[in-house]
């Protein structure tokens, strides 16, 4: 296979070199028929003619013989000359075919981007695997006191924890800035096996109906309003009017239910598995709004 | 001289059946043949060169320019292990074929 391959190519390269050889070869043989035709006792002249006879078209077997030798390549490169000319020659073909191409393969391409962030790329969590996402029905979130009775029965898990989204109304800063956030129960960072980056996360104590209000942010967060993560510690920010303190800071590029290049990823989260959503959020349900990943 | 004309595909059995036997060059290999068929059988350059070239690029064959007698160059074909294979092969199918034609054909034939 090799051998054929090596041969193919020196074929192509050295044609000219092959069709001297060949000729040499020819002239050989027919050097060695003369001589032979001498030695059955025909004059020079006789012997010369007779093996000119016997030879046959020079020319022609130079042709086929080459052609033996630069078959596979040779063809493979008159091929593509062939179509590049047909191209050329009809230009529209050409662009239509290409355009088609263009949007084919870019489709594609971008399709699988977002299948490979939303259902290939693994969960930015220790122990992904471990993690399962419940629901109550398909995609449907679960109500409260249902989830309160899967958290105090479940022997299965580790632990189940809840989130809600909701958006909320920022109004420490000059501009009132709308933030999107997570309402999640005590050990969410830690059923997720989170550490802050700064500060602490939540405990038991922050879900007591009587703690005082704390939030987490994110690194991004911290950031752009504070500065550093460690600015962000103990500082006081107004969530839909009112005054919660940040306790911590989450670790740089943590995400949950979006993708960190900002793609929706809910069919990540299908994957995932928390008790999703509480559905309903009851006044004296240990449930605390808290901005878990600020985005602007 | 009434000489066969080869049978369709024949011709690289009998060109690599004549180079078991040692490295030839061309000119060699048709004066065997002719030689080992009791002039039976006679082989074209036309058709010879390119079945000889045809074998190498399979690679059952290797050839060499050697330098031979008078100062002249000749190209030298051996048979490789490749090409030994084919013609163990080839020869079994053919006598199996050779046989049952004569079968049909009767021994008059």
């Amino acid at each position: 296979m090799i051998g054929r391959l090596v041969a193919s190519l020196r074929g192509l390269i050295a044609r000219r070199r092959i069709d001297g050889e060949i000729l040499e070869e020819l002239q050989d043989h027919l050097e060695r028929e003369i001589e032979a035709y001498c030695l059955r006792g025909f004059p020079p002249e006789e012997a010369r003619r007779l093996a000119l006879r016997d030879l046959g078209g020079l020319t022609q077997t130079i042709e086929s013989t080459r052609d033996v030798r630069s078959t596979s390549l040779d063809t493979i490169w008159r091929d593509l000359k062939y179509g590049a000319r047909l191209l050329r020659r009809s230009p529209r073909f050409t662009l239509t075919a290409l355009t088609v191409l263009v949007l084919g393969i870019g489709s594609t391409t971008a399709i699988f981007s977002v299948a490979y962030a939303v259902l290939v790329r693994p969960l930015p969590y220790v122990d992904a695997e471990r993690l399962v996402f419940l629901s109550e029905h398909q995609n449907s979130g679960i109500a409260w006191p249902n989830f309160d009775d899967w958290r105090r029965r479940a022997t299965l898990f580790d632990g189940l924890a809840s989130s809600l989204a909701d958006a909320v109304i920022v109004t420490s800063e000059q501009l009132p800035q709308r933030l999107d956030s997570r309402s999640v129960t005590s050990n969410f960072f830690s059923v997720l096996a989170v550490q802050a980056h700064q500060g602490r996360l939540f405990d038991a104590a922050d879900a007591r109906p009587d703690a005082a209000l704390t939030v987490v942010v994110s690194y991004a967060y911290s950031l752009r309003e504070y500065g550093s993560a460690s600015a962000a510690i103990g500082q006081a920010v107004s969530l839909n009017r009112q005054t919660y303190t940040v306790i911590g800071v989450l670790p740089p590029g943590f995400r949950y239910m979006t993708a960190a290049d900002g793609l929706p990823a809910a069919r990540a989260a299908g994957r995932r598995e928390l008790p999703h959503h509480a559905a309903a959020q009851q006044p004296d349900q240990p449930l605390r709004r808290r901005p878990v990943e600020a985005r602007s | 001289m009434n000489k066969t004309q080869l049978l369709q595909g024949t011709l690289d059995l009998l060109v690599l059946r004549i180079l078991e036997l040692g490295p030839n060059h061309g000119w060699g290999i048709s004066h065997r043949l002719q030689q080992m068929s009791n002039d039976g059988l006679k082989t074209s350059q036309g058709s010879l060169y390119p079945a000889l070239h045809r074998l190498e690029m399979r690679g059952e064959v290797r050839s060499e320019m050697t330098a031979s007698e008078n100062n002249r160059r000749a190209r030298v074909y051996t048979i490789t292990r490749a090409g030994r294979k084919r013609l163990n092969q080839q020869t079994a199918t053919w006598q199996q074929f050779a046989l049952s034609m004569q079968r049909v054909l009767g021994d008059e034939g």
